[in-house]
């Protein structure tokens, strides 16, 4: 069993050392005694497909609440099972042994179950790429693909001052000090991930495209930008829409911008420029800190 | 009628939109903006109706004509049910 303390959130870890590659985990320390959620991970020779009332389905998985009032998401190759309690304060995540990506589902389903629990105590995970520069919090977030980790590397070529907090999927939390933007384990294969948080000043979401312009994005595009992005459980209403006002209250606080880039170093400068001419980082030479 | 489950009617700055979760968010992509007596029939739509209690709820709220109101009854229900957003008893289908 291990004990992290990720974004605030003391989670309890069993069975599923070998997840998160241990020194990025070790970067986590728990800061609690008292664990906020357990997250178990299990292997089994097989599993059934799981019984009771279907909640919803939506691409692989389907969601039934189970007679113990778990509710379960089961992958439809068998190969995961995750059952939920009402909180998501216990989660295990069973597990098909020796199924084929394996691996790809313990992270993906850890970082779910976090991000679901976040949600009840007023944070969020946000794919993103989470980036700090000159000690501001600038996320860049958009669809897979979109060149987020492309850009966040052209970024820390660009200006020494950029530092990744993680790659896929930092967490957004309101303290009393505002809005902050916090590393998390979940970097995919990327190794650079710092248990560091940092005030948000800025989300941006990127757009393919021939040139490189930030633009300001319309509060309704925002928010349909940020639900896309937000970690949450579609089947259970309640928390969904603790979702939806966590954003509506992000768009009131944080200026959201589109980014059409072309995926070059230009792109890397005109971003930085962009956001010191928007006022969101200090205009300042190179290496600034 | 009465509205399917799964909206929230939310205010975003000037406008006010309604936004799926659940199983109504991966069902349907986007978010619907509505106007002021659109907000109206949306939050009126959460208990059961008909088209005549609809326009009498809007002439009582708004300085509009019985003419207008089922005008704009019947386009915004027909809006509904193209996106199939209604719940319809056998009165109302």
């Amino acid at each position: 069993m291990r004990r992290a303390t990720i974004a605030g959130l003391t989670v309890e870890l069993c069975g599923c050392a070998q997840w998160l590659h241990a020194d990025k985990l070790a970067r986590f320390p728990a800061q609690e005694e008292q664990a906020s959620m357990r997250i178990t991970v299990e292997e089994t020779e097989a599993l059934t497909p799981p019984e009771g009332d279907t909640l919803g389905q939506a691409g692989a998985a389907v969601w039934k609440r189970g007679a113990d009032g778990m509710t379960v998401l089961a992958r439809r190759d068998q190969r995961v099972q995750v059952r939920f309690d009402a909180d998501f304060s216990d989660v295990t995540i069973r597990l098909e042994r020796g199924g084929a990506h394996a691996d790809v589902h313990r992270y993906r389903y850890v970082m779910q179950a976090i991000g679901y629990r976040l949600l009840t105590q007023g944070g969020a995970l946000l794919h993103s790429a989470g980036l700090s520069i000159r000690g501001i919090g600038v996320a860049l977030s958009g669809r897979s693909g979109v060149g987020k980790s492309t850009l966040a590397t052209l970024l820390c070529e660009a200006d020494p001052t950029v530092a990744v907090l993680c790659e896929d999927a930092p967490a957004v939390c309101t303290t009393a000090d505002g809005i902050e933007l916090c590393g998390t384990p979940f970097c995919g294969d990327d190794e650079r991930c710092e248990n560091a948080h940092v005030p948000l000043r800025a989300l941006v979401f990127l757009k393919q495209g021939n040139g490189n312009r930030l633009s300001p994005m319309a509060p309704r595009d925002a928010l349909q930008a940020l639900l896309e992005n937000i970690v949450r459980p579609y089947y259970q209403d309640a928390v969904s829409a603790q979702a939806v006002d966590l954003a509506l209250a992000w768009i009131g606080r944080i200026p959201m911008f589109e980014f059409e880039n072309d995926g070059t170093p230009s792109a890397a400068e005109a971003l930085l420029a962009a956001l010191a001419e928007n006022g969101v980082t200090e205009k300042g030479v190179k290496g600034d800190l | 009628m009465k509205l399917k489950e799964g909206f929230l009617l939310r205010t975003l700055g000037d406008s006010v939109v309604v936004v799926p979760v659940g199983q109504a968010a991966i069902d349907m992509r986007g978010m619907i903006t509505l106007n002021g007596s659109g907000a109206f029939l949306w939050q009126a739509l959460q208990e059961e109706q008909t088209e005549e209690t609809l326009v009498q709820s809007l002439t009582q709220a708004y300085d509009v004509d019985e003419e207008t109101a089922a005008a704009d009854v019947r386009r915004f229900t027909a809006l509904l049910r193209q996106h199939d957003l209604l719940c319809e008893t056998e009165e109302t289908a």
